[in-house]
């Protein structure tokens, strides 16, 4: 449906965005997630045509949209600070999208109170914008964008400038809403629990270049490198040399031996230079016969499981999140962890 | 000082602004209430009558050139409120300075540009071989909206173009993506946000307008009467005390109307929109023609506020046309003769001192002039920062002379201050008291932010670690402050310098100070009086343009606020 191909673009001949290419299919729900100043709004801005772009194409529907101006793409916008209407009411905000498109009175009307009612906003029509909380208006802001059926809808930072449980409230929320009305969306975040939350598939950016796509899933098992495992919190990195044993590609790690690699399939070059690897800290258990032998430096109690820094040989302390055992493991002793056979990832180097 | 003293400290603007203000405002008020017959008389008279006529030809005049002055400073708003471009900061600070010029200088400079003797008259005689000046500009109603034009241009462009820079561009954006046309989005989302910008800027520069004084005397010539000019001249010209107390009533009443209104409104505009750093709002001129409409908008803006200072120093250096000694043999060129001239009193009727002594007077004046108003201002400015109540119920008190214009001051000092218990006609004190009354809001105005930066954890800090309280006010609050006083100090030798109307009044034949001089001159006919008064007023020009730049360069926290 959106197709990105190539698009590039520098402010000051720093690059915003360079090469980026990617795709939003029908009915498909798109993060893009990374940090901030990586050109997410840039692209955003882009695809809304309140920007253009210095090479590539913006297309839609197979036509190259990019002689469009923005008031004629019917894409929905969201910022992350509302950009309500001072000036206008609730209902004045809701209808200003109707409005441009010259409907008759009665059906704006119509259509405002059913999408009102949709974000949980009945009998707000006549509310001054100015009075209501950071949760209303992010409602007002989205009902603004969807009012007008948007082909596309692109969501900047909606939940940015909210605190901590309003977010996750709203999220879900946002999610059924945008789910119910089957929208095409693309949503902008650095905040990787939206992301995993909301998308059907997740680009990960950083500093105008795409990183990986992919769906949630895949992501979160196979991070494409070192960088998006650590943008994505995965602590557990450490270097260690690849190596053959029975036919099976796998890795020498240290203080625990050979492991193999869940994606043998894309094998490490190179021959036997050490390359990065992800521990998955969930899944092993504490055991006599396990291969991880370290010395515990930190445990702490979180209900039905437990998160343990473990201290090996040569190796970053390392962190695990383990059932609660019978017997909480004392700071300072020696344990055996046993890893799951798919607990070791590759992490290409790329560029990154 | 202790806590319980710290109210007592109110008495001190409170006096001041008791003795100075409201006593000869009240002098004003019963004098023009006191026959109760002969007002109800006056009343009736009013229609089609002096009163009436003065009336509906001040708010014609202010109308007409509240209307010019936002056709000229909108598209200057727009500019420096949208655009980001080499020499922005220069060009505010160019049209800035009409705005602090005294009324005498620009006159002189419409005189210098535009007069009888000006540049394009005298230029157009030579090249047409006219015998008389085919320009008639000043004395005219169009020389009077031009200044206003000139005055109030910066007014618009800061107040509407810094509120347009800080709006945020999303807003625009938003409109954009759900479907509004560029046009559209510019009348339904920016203009009505700016609207009630514009509106206060248009309101402030009404009331400018409608009080104008020297720019109507000098320039507007004998035909032209708003109630300013007409005050002073039925007290100076005719006598007639009575009128000119039932003027002053009108003005005071139709001023503090328009203040109130004005308060209402600027209330109105800083309340918080959500809006964002200049940075981030202001995009470049990329394409040819918003360049091209930045040019004429730039060099527009330059010619009408540049333009009649230029011709004034120019001109003041420059020998035009004959003197009476050298019929038919004219030499014209570079001359300092003009300034040569102000160290020597030929007319001793016109003058009882020579005019280069005007300036040591003016200086006097504005020197005691700082010295008030700083040793009022900087007290009272520091109780208003507390924020108690009863700072909030007297700051619009003591903001109060900010809405009396200066002509309705003198007169009320000239009929307070003549005759007991409080007789000040002969003190040396009594310009600079009447200067420091027109300045106080705008030196209060200066320090306050100042003020209110301070913190009051360091001065618990500063007190926890042993200082008293009057060691903390020198030690934390008056380093801090000190910046912001020597913009108070900037704003009281300025509007001392050049302040007219108050002064027109007031002073004495024998210590004229340099607008006064300035007046008489161009009011006297001759090459060698006019080239006098705009050597005195290219002088004057020096001293506030340096006054203006110290304020420029030293303010703090100056978006929205003149």
């Amino acid at each position: 449906m959106l197709e990105i191909q190539c698009v590039s673009k520098s402010f000051d001949k720093t690059a915003a965005l360079s090469e980026v290419s990617f795709s939003v299919a029908k009915e498909e729900i798109v993060a893009i997630l990374g940090p901030s100043g990586c050109g997410k709004s840039t692209l955003l801005n882009i695809i809304a045509g309140l920007m253009t772009a210095e090479d590539g194409t913006v297309c839609f529907d197979g036509k190259p949209i990019t002689d469009i101006p923005p008031h004629q793409r019917n894409f929905g916008l969201m910022f992350q600070d509302y950009a309500l209407f001072p000036h206008r009411d609730v209902f004045g905000n809701v209808a200003f999208g109707l409005q441009q498109q010259s409907l008759p009175l009665t059906t704006i009307q119509q259509k405002v109170t059913t999408i009102l009612k949709k974000v949980g906003l009945t009998n707000y029509s006549h509310r001054d914008v100015n009075t209501l909380s950071g949760g209303e208006q992010q409602r007002v802001a989205l009902a603004r964008a969807l009012a007008p059926q948007p082909r596309l809808l692109m969501l900047d930072e909606p939940l940015g400038s909210l605190d901590r449980p309003l977010r996750e409230h709203l999220l879900s929320e946002l999610s059924q809403i945008l789910r119910a009305l089957h929208q095409t969306a693309i949503y902008v975040t650095h905040d990787q629990e939206e992301a995993f939350t909301i998308a059907d598939r997740i680009i990960i950016m950083r500093s105008g270049k795409i990183k990986q796509v992919g769906t949630p899933n895949e992501i979160y098992t196979h991070p494409a490198s070192e960088y998006v495992a650590r943008f994505l919190g995965m602590t557990n990195i450490i270097s260690a040399t690849p190596e053959r044993q029975n036919g099976e590609i796998g890795v020498q790690l240290p203080a625990a031996g050979w492991h193999p690699l869940t994606n043998f399939h894309k094998q490490p070059s190179g021959g036997h230079a050490p390359v990065s690897v992800l521990l998955r800290p969930t899944g092993a258990i504490i055991s006599p016969q396990g291969n991880l032998l370290g010395k515990v430096t930190g445990v702490s109690f979180r209900g039905s499981s437990i998160r343990l820094q473990l201290q090996p040989k040569q190796s970053p302390p390392l962190i695990f999140e383990l059932p609660t055992p019978d017997e909480l493991p004392q700071v300072g002793t020696q344990i055996r962890l046993k890893l799951p056979p798919d607990a070791v990832t590759w992490l290409p180097k790329g560029n990154a | 000082m202790t806590v319980y003293l710290r109210p007592a400290l109110w008495l001190l603007p409170l006096s001041f602004l008791g003795v100075f203000y409201f006593y000869p405002l009240g002098a004003v008020l019963t004098y023009s209430l006191a026959d109760v017959e002969r007002t109800v008389s006056a009343l009736e008279y009013l229609r089609d009558s002096y009163i009436f006529r003065t009336l509906t030809f001040t708010i014609w005049q202010a109308c007409l050139s509240t209307i010019l002055t936002l056709l000229v400073g909108l598209p200057g708003a727009y500019l420096i409120g949208t655009y980001r471009f080499r020499g922005k900061a220069l060009l505010r600070t160019l049209t800035a300075i009409p705005f602090m010029m005294p009324t005498v200088v620009v006159a002189s400079g419409f005189n210098a540009l535009l007069g009888a003797r000006g540049w394009i008259n005298l230029g157009l005689m030579r090249a047409l071989h006219l015998e008389t000046p085919p320009l008639i500009v000043v004395n005219t109603l169009y020389a009077i909206l031009l200044a206003h034009v000139f005055y109030n241009t910066t007014i618009v462009m800061r107040l509407v173009g810094d509120f347009w820079a800080r709006l945020d561009p999303h807003l625009t954006q938003a409109a954009r993506t759900l479907g509004a046309t560029p046009w559209s989005t510019f009348t339904r989302i920016t203009a009505p946000i700016l609207g009630p910008a514009v509106l206060t800027a248009a309101i402030l520069v009404f009331i400018f307008n409608f009080t104008s004084f020297g720019v109507i005397l000098i320039l507007g010539g004998p035909r032209f009467a708003t109630l300013e000019v007409a005050i002073y001249r039925q007290t100076l010209n005719f006598f007639n005390m009575p009128l000119a107390a039932l003027l002053c009533l009108i003005q005071l009443l139709c001023t503090l109307g328009l203040t109130f209104a004005y308060t209402r409104m600027a209330a109105r505009i800083s309340r918080p929109l959500r809006t964002q750093t200049a940075q981030t709002t202001q995009r470049k001129l990329r394409k040819w023609r918003t360049r091209l409409a930045a040019w004429v908008i730039i060099i527009g803006l330059l010619a009408l506020l540049v333009a009649p200072l230029g011709a004034l120093v120019v001109r003041s250096t420059f020998k035009l046309e004959a003197d009476r000694a050298e019929r038919g043999v004219l030499t014209t060129g570079f001359t300092l003769n003009y300034y040569r001239e102000l160290f020597i009193n030929r007319q001793q009727a016109l003058f009882f001192i020579t005019p280069i002594e005007t300036i040591g007077i003016s200086l006097k004046n504005a020197l005691l002039t700082i010295v008030l108003s700083l040793g009022l201002g900087i007290p009272t400015a520091g109780m208003l920062a507390r924020k108690t109540r009863l700072a909030r119920w007297l700051d619009p008190i003591i903001m109060l002379p900010l809405g009396t214009s200066a002509v309705t001051l003198g007169f009320g000092f000239i009929i307070a201050f003549s005759r007991p218990p409080l007789n000040l006609r002969a003190s040396p004190l009594l310009l600079p008291l009447a200067h420091t009354l027109v300045a106080f809001p705008f030196v209060i105005r200066s320090l306050l932010p100042a003020w209110q930066s301070i913190r009051p954890q360091l001065r618990h800090a500063a007190a926890v670690l042993g200082s008293s309280p009057a060691r903390v006010w020198r030690e934390i609050d008056l380093p801090l402050v000190g910046r912001a006083a020597i913009v108070a100090a900037a704003f009281a030798f300025t509007i001392s310098l050049g302040e007219f109307g108050a002064t027109a009044l007031l002073s004495r034949p024998e210590f004229p100070t340099v607008p006064v001089a300035i007046y008489r001159y161009l009011s006297q006919p001759g090459a060698l009086n006019y080239g006098q008064a705009l050597a005195l007023s290219t002088i004057l020009m020096i001293f506030c343009g340096s006054g203006m730049l110290a304020i420029e360069s030293l303010r703090f926290g100056h978006t929205g606020e003149i």
